[in-house]
C-alpha cells in the first residue's frame, strides 16, 4: 500500500492543472460580454472590472469594443486594442442587442457554447448591449454581477420564472425568452431597470 | 482468513470493480453514440456488462486456474483465450489512456504538456497493475469512497438546476440499431473480459460465492453512472446533453457550493481521472497474470511493456 500511496497526491496535484497559466496580472477577467449587430457588422463588448492594490473598495470598470464583420472579426480587433489577455471564466453575464438575430444570433449562442465561458452564464436582452455596459450600475460596480442578483432577488422575491442561464436558452435554441434590461438614467436615475421580456422565436426577436 | 477479513476483501474487490466499470465509460459512453436516446440505451447497456461479468467470470476461472499439466487441448484452449483476452485488455487500456488524454488535453492541460502526462499516468498505472493485489485493493477502496461521496456532493448541490421534464423517456429517439451495433459492443461488453478475467484469476474460488464481488462491484459503477447520468439528464435534457463532448463535465460546471466555491468540478476531474486509472491499471494486471499461466517470471515485465505500447500509440495519434 505504501508504495502506491504517491498516487494519491499525483490524482490531487493533477486535478490542480489549468489550461491557461498565464498569471493574473497579465489577464482582463471579463465580467459580462454584449453583442449588438447592425446593417453589416458586429459589435462585442465586453466589461472588465479592475481593483487596484490595497484598494479593493475601489472598483474601477472598464469596457471594450470591438467591431467587424463577422463575430471572429469583431472578436479579433477587440483582442489587437488590448494589452492583456481576455479571460472569460468568472463571465456572468452576456447581453443580446436588439439587433441581433438571425445569423448574428447563432454566432452569439455558438461563442457562449465554447469551452471558455461558464454555461452558467445569465442572458439578458437590450436595446443597445454596449450601452448598458457602459452607462455603469447604480448597486454594484459591474453590469455582470448587478443583473444576474437583480434577477435573482426577481426570481425569489415575485416568483419570475426565469430561464435565462446559457444552457437553459441553449437546450431550446430556436424559441427561448430573455429579461429585457435598459441602461440606467444618470439624470434621472430608477433602481431597477428590468423592464419585462423579450421572446425569440426561430431566431428572430419579438417584444413582448 | 477470518470471516471479517473474508467480507473486507470482498468490499475492496467491489471498489475495484466498481471503478473499473466507471473507468473512460462516464467520459465516452453513453452520450456520444446513442445521443438522446440514452434514458433507454443505459439501462440496456448495464444489464448487459453486468450478464457479461456474470457469465465471463466463472468460466474464466474454470479454465485458467487449474493447473494444466500435461492436458494438450486444455493448455491450446487456454492460450487462444488468453491471447484473446490480451488484445481485448490492449484495446481497453489505449482507448481509456486516449479518452483521458484527450478530455484533460481539451479541458485542463496546458499545450504541450500531453506527453508528460501521458507519461505520468501510465507509469501510475503500471505501478498499479504491478502492485501486490492487497495494495491495489486497499488504494481502489479509498478511491472509491472518495469518488462516491464526489458524485453525491455534486448530485445534490446540483439539484436545484434539475427540470423534471428533462427526466421524461421519449421512445421516438431510441434506435435499437444504434445500440447493438458499436455502443454495446465497444463501449460496454468488450471491457468486461478483462475485468471478469482479472477477477477469474485472482480470487479464490468459494462454492456459490465467488461471483458476487465483481458482479456487486459492475452494479456499484453502473450505480455511480446512473447518478451522473441522470444529473446531465436532468440539467440539460437528452437532446442538449447528447451534442456536448463531455456532458457530465459540463453538468457539474453549472454547480456552485456557496458564494465562493463556484467551481466544484474539478471533483468531477479526480473521479474521471482514477477510474479510467483502475480501468487502464486492471487491464495491464489481467494481461500479466494471463502470461503469468505460461511464462511466471517473465510475467513481471509485462505491465512495463505494455505501458510502453500504450504510450508510442498515444505519441504516434
Amino acid at each position: 500500500m505504501k508504495k502506491i500511496a504517491w498516487l494519491l497526491p499525483l490524482c490531487l496535484l493533477l486535478a490542480a492543472c489549468r489550461a491557461d497559466v498565464s498569471e493574473p496580472e497579465e489577464l482582463y477577467l471579463v465580467s459580462a460580454i454584449g453583442f449588438d449587430a447592425g446593417n453589416a457588422d458586429l459589435r462585442v463588448s465586453v466589461e472588465v472590472p479592475l481593483t487596484r492594490e490595497n484598494e479593493a473598495d475601489k472598483m474601477e470598470v472598464l469596457v471594450f469594443d470591438g467591431t467587424g464583420n463577422n463575430l471572429t472579426a469583431a472578436m479579433r480587433d477587440l483582442r489587437a486594442k488590448l494589452g492583456k489577455k481576455l479571460f472569460f471564466g468568472h463571465c456572468a453575464l452576456a447581453i443580446f442587442g436588439d439587433g441581433v438575430s438571425g445569423d448574428a444570433l447563432r454566432a452569439a449562442l455558438d461563442f457562449l457554447s465554447g469551452n471558455e465561458i461558464p454555461l452558467s452564464v445569465t442572458v439578458v436582452s437590450a436595446p443597445d448591449a454596449r450601452e448598458l455596459l457602459a452607462r455603469g450600475t447604480l448597486s454594484a460596480p459591474a453590469a455582470g454581477y448587478e443583473i444576474p442578483d437583480i434577477l435573482r432577488l426577481l426570481a425569489r422575491d415575485e416568483g419570475l420564472p426565469l430561464r435565462c442561464r446559457y444552457y437553459e436558452i441553449a437546450a431550446h435554441s430556436s424559441d427561448f425568452t430573455l429579461p429585457r434590461f435598459l441602461p440606467s438614467d444618470l439624470n434621472n436615475a430608477v433602481p431597477d431597470r428590468f423592464v419585462g421580456m423579450r421572446s425569440y422565436r426561430d431566431g428572430k426577436a419579438a417584444v413582448e | 482468513m477470518t470471516r471479517a477479513k473474508t467480507k473486507r476483501r470482498g468490499l475492496h474487490q467491489i471498489a475495484l470493480a466498481a471503478l473499473f466499470t466507471v473507468g473512460n465509460t462516464l467520459l465516452r459512453f453513453p452520450w456520444k453514440n446513442t445521443g438522446a436516446g440514452i434514458s433507454i440505451s443505459f439501462p440496456v447497456s448495464a444489464i448487459a456488462a453486468v450478464c457479461a461479468v456474470a457469465l465471463v467470470y466463472p468460466a474464466a476461472g474454470k479454465l485458467l486456474r487449474a493447473p494444466f499439466r500435461k492436458r494438450i487441448p486444455r493448455m491450446i484452449a487456454a492460450g487462444v483465450f488468453c491471447a484473446a483476452v490480451s488484445a481485448v485488455s490492449l484495446f481497453c487500456a489505449a482507448r481509456c489512456a486516449s479518452d483521458l488524454l484527450a478530455f484533460f488535453g481539451e479541458t485542463l492541460l496546458p499545450r504541450g504538456t500531453e506527453v508528460p502526462f501521458s507519461a505520468l499516468f501510465l507509469a501510475a498505472a503500471v505501478c498499479l497493475a504491478r502492485a501486490p493485489r492487497r495494495s491495489t485493493d486497499g488504494f481502489a477502496l479509498i478511491v472509491f469512497f472518495a469518488s462516491c461521496v464526489a458524485v453525491a456532493v455534486l448530485f445534490l448541490r446540483g439539484a436545484p438546476q434539475f427540470r423534471a421534464e428533462y427526466g421524461a423517456v421519449d421512445f421516438s429517439v431510441f434506435s435499437g440499431a444504434d445500440v447493438l451495433s458499436g455502443t454495446l459492443w465497444a463501449e460496454v461488453l468488450l471491457p468486461m473480459a478483462p475485468l471478469a478475467v482479472y477477477f477469474g484469476v485472482t480470487t479464490p474460488r468459494r462454492k456459490g460465492k465467488s461471483v458476487r464481488s465483481p458482479v456487486f462491484g459492475t452494479l456499484a459503477g453502473v450505480g455511480i453512472l446512473l447518478v451522473c447520468v441522470l444529473q446531465t439528464l436532468l440539467t440539460f435534457g437528452a437532446e442538449y446533453a447528447a451534442a456536448l463532448s463531455y456532458p457530465y463535465s459540463r453538468a457539474v460546471r453549472v454547480v456552485s457550493v456557496g458564494q465562493y466555491a463556484f467551481r466544484p468540478e474539478i471533483l468531477s476531474y479526480l473521479l474521471d481521472y482514477s477510474a479510467c486509472l483502475f480501468r487502464t491499471a486492471v487491464c495491464f494486471a489481467s494481461v500479466r497474470r494471463l502470461f503469468g499461466r505460461f511464462l511466471p517470471r517473465a510475467a513481471k515485465w509485462v505491465p512495463a511493456l505494455l505501458g510502453l505500447g500504450v504510450f508510442i500509440y498515444l505519441y504516434l495519434r
